[in-house]
């Protein structure tokens, strides 16, 4: 790439700089061949049989080869840029590159951050866990008093069942829960009910606790799989392009 | 208190089926959560929506959970006694109330109830629907909704369409804007190069093109096209050259390119060699180098620079101190120096009176034909009006009945005009007038109406340097005296007050010299 910039600023060609010009064809061919390198990035990772390099060497040529086109594409076009079909093309490629190194940024930073599962639990276990809490405050709640049920509504929640919620979920708190107010609730339940407010107050505290867990793990493993949904499709994107960008090119030539 | 909850399941055949169940409790509740009595798969129902109570026979229903929820027989309540027959709204659900002796029970739809899934099922559906794949389309759909997208806009419209536009690698240049939309005025097939032919649609090369002829047979010029100078697509600036280096590729040694070429190689500004004029004497151009002794500005006039641009020098109306503008005026629109008429720059001074008897009267300037034709028709309009007579004194006049004497005064007559009419040219041509600035032959003419004398023609050149073009306008905030430095002692016609090279340097320089401005070939020069 340095090789590549050093030309660059060396060459000055006849004109303005473009990618006509002997040094924008070379690495405009460089360039071409990086993108479909990339792409067999796809293919070589379903290849379990293959020994064409190790899996771990092709990923880290395609994050670093994907990178450098950020730079070498420009360097390719002789900066610049206009509202056409060549530059949407260049758009598409620095969306898949930035969306890459935020996946590789993912898969380093994600797998250690997943509270629960260092705690030797999987979502799943812990769903099983927050049903129980569920069940528990249920049978709490049998053959209350109208007052009890009042608290107990305030204070319980159900588990939101969306994806969007645990995404767009900063910190996990279900419900305001005002001490002082809960306090002052609980004393004017009746003194049999009061401990058994308490206990379900005490089931409360713990499933949200359980269900934040929940919800942070949740939204980091969303997270693993949602970068990908923006990668592949704007690299195909970006590869349709790249082939209309030199179909369209010398069409008009 | 107790209720009978009668649970009615519709089957598709019509057939329904009632299961009953005789709820306990100090109360009942309805709601979603797992705490209610009876459960209903409603998003929008608190955990525990509305709780029922019997109080001294009566069903009182009280919504506790979000307001708004709870209806009888479509009337929103918060807490009310219901009756046998009523129908209780709970979100989404409709609850019938009877009462069979005496016990109260409610009519429920089967399809009302959560389903009763087992735990390890009701996970599995949660965890799907925390999870991202479910919620999006597939990455196979998504990439191929893209390409195909793409396609269309980009490929398939493109070639089907005439409007191509967003295949254009970059703006046109500010002279093709008018066909930028029209991609097929160049590019006439697909896939073939932009010929020379589609350029001279509207451009005439030429100029500089039959030394490309006689340079055809090296190889700089075997295979160019004008494209390969002129770029499009590259912005305002693309489509001119202006990189000296396409130039001195052959300039910078002409004689390899062209070893018949008479001029000098020049690599760049600061290499250049010193301005060469061209002058067209009696039909012979010449060339010279400026400040060179052969460099003479050989045009017939007689001009004293210096005596003109003297202070207080004696004008028709008193004395004047002239400036350069006085007689090199700038026009008003194109900003460029206007060429010197004798009209509009002399004449207030120089007047052509011809006779001190006819004081203010002037011959024509031009055509000595036109000055003659003017002098004969002054002189016989003096001799046919005797009313005139105190000037033509000594002219004869015919007097009636003279008879013969009549045609010879006649001959007499004439011969004396054509005599007036040469003596004045002969004053004008030789001793006032003309002669003050030009150079006049005076030919043997036996053809009487025809004048002996022709003004030779000045010739004043256009420009001095024709290979190049100089532009008076970006100088227009200089002083004339800045570069024409000689011209307020120059004392004769053929003193050049053209600036040498170096004078140009003081503000001309290689492209990147700070403080100067860049001087590229074509800051002076073209091409075609």
């Amino acid at each position: 790439m340095t090789i590549f910039t050093l030309i660059y600023l060396w060459h000055a060609p006849l004109g303005v700089a473009n990618g006509g010009t002997g040094y924008g064809l070379t690495t405009g061919t460089v360039a071409a061949s990086a993108m479909i390198f990339l792409m067999l990035y796809a293919k070589r990772k379903r290849a379990y049989q293959s020994s064409i390099g190790t899996l771990k060497s092709w990923l880290s040529a395609h994050v670093w080869i994907g990178a450098a086109l950020i730079i070498l594409v420009p360097l390719h076009t002789g900066f610049q840029f206009n509202y056409n079909v060549h530059t949407l093309s260049y758009l598409f490629i620095v969306v898949t590159i930035l969306t890459g190194i935020w996946g590789v940024f993912l898969c380093v930073s994600v797998p250690p951050n997943l509270e629960a599962r260092r705690e030797g639990q999987s979502a799943r276990s812990l769903l099983t866990e927050v049903q129980e809490l569920s069940n528990q405050i249920a049978a709490q709640i049998k053959n209350k008093s109208p007052q009890f049920l009042q608290l107990a509504n305030q204070i319980d929640f159900t588990v939101e069942l969306s994806i969007w919620r645990i995404l767009f979920t900063r910190n996990f708190l279900p419900v305001e829960l005002d001490e002082k107010q809960i306090g002052k609730k609980i004393n004017e339940l009746s003194t049999q009910e009061q401990e058994d407010a308490l206990k379900l107050a005490g089931l409360v505290e713990r499933k949200i606790l359980l269900v934040g867990k929940l919800y942070r793990d949740l939204k980091l493993l969303a997270l693993l799989k949602i970068w990908l949904y923006i990668h592949l499709p704007f690299a195909v994107g970006a590869f349709t392009l790249l082939i209309i960008h030199i179909f369209s090119i010398f069409y008009l030539w | 208190m107790k209720l009978l909850l009668k649970i009615e399941r519709k089957s598709p055949g019509g057939v329904s089926e009632t299961t009953t169940e005789l709820l306990e409790g100090e109360t009942i509740s309805i709601g979603r959560g797992a705490g209610a009595q009876i459960r209903f798969r409603d998003p929008q129902l608190s955990a525990v929506q509305v709780v029922l109570e019997i109080s001294s026979d009566e069903l009182i229903v009280r919504e506790i959970g979000r307001t708004g929820l709870t209806f009888i027989n479509g009337q929103a309540v918060k807490a009310t006694a219901v009756r046998a027959g009523d129908q209780i709204k709970v979100g989404t659900h409709t609850v019938i109330v009877e009462q069979i002796d005496g016990l109260w029970s409610l009519n429920v739809d089967q399809a009302s109830f959560e389903e009763r899934i087992d735990d390890q099922a009701l996970i599995l559906a949660q965890l799907k629907s925390f999870s991202i794949q479910e919620k999006l389309p597939s990455l196979l759909t998504l990439s191929l909704a893209v390409l195909f997208l793409f396609s269309f806009l980009y490929f398939l419209l493109p070639v089907v369409t005439e409007d191509k536009d967003v295949w254009s690698s970059g703006p046109v240049s500010a002279a093709h804007k008018f066909i930028e939309r029209d991609c097929q005025a160049c590019h006439i097939e697909p896939f073939k190069q932009v010929r020379d032919a589609e350029c001279a649609v509207c451009h005439n090369v030429n100029n500089h093109a039959p030394a490309i002829e006689k340079a055809r047979h090296s190889a700089t010029f075997a295979s160019q096209r004008c494209v390969d100078c002129h770029q499009e697509h590259n912005g305002k600036e693309g489509i001119h050259l202006r990189d000296a280096r396409s130039c001195v590729s052959c300039h910078g040694d002409i004689k390899r390119t062209l070893s018949e070429s008479q001029i000098e190689s020049v690599k760049d500004f600061s290499s250049h060699p010193e301005f060469r004029i061209t002058t067209s004497h009696q039909g012979e151009k010449k060339r010279a180098i400026v400040g060179s002794p052969e460099a003479l500005d050989t045009t017939p006039l007689k001009l004293n620079h210096a005596l003109h641009l003297k202070s207080n020098i004696r004008g028709p109306k008193g004395n004047v101190t002239l400036q350069c503008s006085d007689c090199h005026a700038t026009d008003q629109r194109s900003r460029e120096i206007k060429p010197v008429s004798f009209e509009s720059n002399c004449r207030s001074c120089h007047s052509l009176e011809f006779d001190p008897k006819f004081p203010g009267l002037e011959v024509p300037h031009g055509d000595s034909q036109r000055i003659k034709e003017f002098l004969r028709a002054h002189y016989s309009q003096l001799l046919l009006q005797p009313e005139q007579k105190n000037q033509t004194d000594e002219l004869i006049r015919i007097k009636p009945g003279m008879g013969k004497e009549a045609s010879m005064y006649n001959r007499a007559t004439l011969q004396l005009l054509d005599q007036t009419v040469f003596d004045a040219e002969e004053i004008l041509y030789k001793k006032t007038g003309c002669q003050l600035c030009h150079l006049a032959d005076q030919e043997r003419n036996l053809d009487l109406n025809k004048s002996a004398f022709k003004i030779q023609d000045p010739q004043i050149p256009n420009t001095w340097l024709t290979k190049a073009e100089f532009s008076h306008r970006p100088h227009q905030h200089m002083k004339c005296q800045d570069c024409h430095t000689a011209a307020e002692k120059s004392e004769k016609t053929q003193d050049l007050l053209l600036p040498q090279i170096n004078s140009c340097r003081d503000c001309h320089a290689d492209r990147g010299v700070k403080g100067k401005v860049d001087s590229d070939c074509v800051e002076c020069h073209s091409y075609h």
